[in-house]
């Protein structure tokens, strides 16, 4: 199956049922050594078969009527586990779902699994999962990005069709991107956050994550919208943007990101960006090339505004109201300090660190309001950038996907208590830092509330054969510029007719095609 | 505070543990050792960049302009306190039980 559009013409016709359709999904769930998935439901048949139903005897039926979907496990699905990828939450059921999920319910989506994630949503490689980390299913050595890497990894090796992920920093754009598919950052607001676990609440959105550009706008038509729920909710008026996807550059402008082309972005990025200047300029675009000066700044600024929020919401995690909690203590600030040192992950514990420190008496101004200035400068800088400009180019992400850590390479994850544990201990890289730094090009667009998109251009050369991506930043609530503009480079790109898979879990395996 | 820059990097073990203190967190030895040298690392990042040198003109914005703030009334959700306590790991009647305080 290519994407949902063909799965749902198939479904009018009757040549496929919604029961084929996800036993596909699960047939292909048994053989998966990504460890995308960190449970699956157990009533994904029966809703099928439901599903089906409806169909044959005429009754109305939803937008997405019978497509599986995937979760990523930070987005509350009522009575099912989400785990945030921690073992904090390890056994916690949901007691409600996302607004996000009823909407996708309403039009009759089946959800075949919770993906896994970097705890909380905190790492870039989907590494930091107390799960395990997952593997890029182009190449098992490499992982699939972060934070909602099991998202990518799952529509990429077919084991959904599609999947919602969040993203706080890049967690959408970058693993879509590391596994060439369509990721969405939307506008700060348009689709709520209610029932999705927050890291740091004041930078993330959920969105959706997809093999072409038309399947994500159709997530979003259904995910978008105002909900009385969610405080950050936007009441801008919503419309039906996959059905009005113009494929066109046409008389656009567009400016590219100087810093595009720094020493730190690989050359094949560079010709990845280069190339599409080109065919943007060939079909009628205008390409100026724009000086962000407040770049190197970019990761400073948004990691201590998200630690900082995450410190604050973290602190929800206590043993007592839910979650995890600690055996054999008598006291309760004990059972405070046990709980959370015994259920944080290493990189989580590190983050809730340097946020406390950073809103410390002492360092507050110095690091904390420094930072909330520089990501107002950031916001006037890009509001005076899209008074000259439709949208703004640059890579997704400086390289391709890196290398799973050494230690994490050889591990296979299960879901069991004892092998959760070891998973989380062991993860330990050699440099964080060139792990934050690989953030660069998505954080922007969380730091000013814009919407963004990574849309796949092709592969690297050589013998890694993986993804490159690049992305579009579009003026607040300007999502329709996007879907157009990447519409265009996916069709000039033509990166599904490249041969999809590489390199998979054998010879012979195909994760992608179906 | 006014700091210089090497100062302002000089995050030690006792800082580590002050912080996790604060978080309520409890790191061993190693941990602490381990998260020094890292947040040093990071911090001494954050310090090259000088976000201080930025135009002081810009005040952050309390809320973003493209968001509303909901009404502030109560939306009750049915059987909500109920269910809540359902998910404590120990709960007595619709209490959650907890060691003791003190």
């Amino acid at each position: 199956m290519k994407d949902i559009q063909e799965g749902l013409s198939l479904l009018e016709q009757g040549q496929l049922t919604s029961l084929e359709w996800v036993e596909q999904c699960l047939q292909k769930q048994k053989g998966d050594q990504s460890n995308a998935l960190i449970s699956v439901s157990e009533e994904t048949l029966n809703q099928a078969k439901k599903s089906d139903e409806k169909r044959k005897n005429k009754k109305p039926i939803g937008r997405l009527e019978g497509v599986p979907l995937s979760i990523k496990d930070m987005i509350c699905v009522k009575g099912q586990r989400t785990t945030a990828g921690s073992r904090i939450l390890e056994n916690y059921v949901a007691p409600y779902s996302a607004t996000l999920i009823e909407k996708l319910e309403a039009e009759g989506a089946i959800f075949v699994g919770k993906t896994n994630m970097d705890e909380f949503g905190m790492g870039s490689r989907n590494e930091n999962s107390a799960f395990g980390s997952v593997r890029n299913p182009w190449n098992s050595a490499h992982c699939p990005g972060g934070s909602s890497g099991g998202s990518a990894a799952a529509v990429a090796s077919g084991l959904s069709l599609a999947s919602i992920g969040t993203d706080t920093g890049g967690s959408i754009r970058q693993p879509a991107s590391h596994c060439g598919l369509v990721g969405l950052k939307p506008t700060y607001g348009r689709v709520s956050r209610f029932g999705v676990i927050a890291y740091a609440s004041s930078l993330e959105q959920a969105g959706p994550i997809a093999r072409t550009v038309k399947d994500a706008a159709l997530l979003f038509d259904i995910i978008a919208g105002h909900d009385p729920k969610d405080g950050t909710s936007s009441s801008e008026g919503t419309q039906a943007w996959s059905k009005n996807i113009q494929a066109s550059v046409k008389a656009k402008k567009i400016g590219l990101v100087r810093q595009s082309f720094s020493d730190e972005v690989s050359s094949e990025v560079k010709g990845s960006i280069e190339a599409v200047r080109k065919e943007i300029e060939a079909a009628g675009g205008q390409v100026e090339e724009v000086d962000l000066k407040e770049f190197s700044a970019l990761i400073s600024t948004y990691y201590l505004i998200a630690t900082c929020e995450a410190s604050s919401n973290l602190s929800r995690y206590d043993g007592v109201r839910y979650g995890y909690q600690s055996e054999g203590v008598t006291r309760l600030e004990d059972l405070y300090v046990r709980t959370r040192s015994e259920g944080f992950g290493r990189e989580v514990k590190k983050r809730i660190l340097l946020g406390t420190f950073a809103l410390s008496h002492g360092y507050y101004d110095e690091y904390y309001l420094s930072a909330c200035r520089m990501r107002e400068q950031l916001r006037q800088k890009f509001k005076d950038l899209f008074s000259k400009f439709d949208l703004i180019l640059s890579p997704c992400a400086p390289t391709v996907a890196p290398k799973l850590a050494p230690k994490l390479e050889q591990k296979n994850s299960t879901q069991s208590h004892a092998s959760t544990v070891q998973a989380s201990k062991g993860v330990k890289k050699e440099n964080d830092l060139q792990e934050y730094l690989e953030d660069i090009f998505t954080v922007a667009a969380n730091l000013c509330g814009a919407p963004a998109i990574s849309v796949p251009v092709g592969i690297s050369q050589g013998s890694e054969k993986l993804p490159i991506g690049v992305q579009l930043m579009a003026p607040w609530f300007k999502e329709d510029t996007l879907f157009d503009a990447a519409s265009f480079i996916e069709k000039t790109f033509e990166f599904q007719k490249i041969p999809e898979v590489v390199q998979m879990w054998g010879a012979g395996q195909s994760g992608v095609q179906s | 505070m006014e700091t210089s820059d090497d100062q302002k990097a000089d995050i030690g073990i006792d800082e580590i543990e002050r912080l996790a203190q604060l978080s309520k967190i409890k790191l061993s030895d190693e941990e602490q050792k381990e998260l020094a040298q890292e947040l040093k690392l990071l911090l001494n990042h954050f310090n090259q960049v000088n976000l201080s040198s930025t135009n002081n003109n810009h005040n952050p914005s309390s809320n973003f302009s493209n968001s509303n703030l909901r009404d502030d009334h109560v939306a009750a959700f049915e059987n909500a306190a109920d269910q809540l306590v359902e998910l404590a790991p120990q709960s007595q009647g619709r209490l959650y039980k907890t060691p003791l305080v003190l």
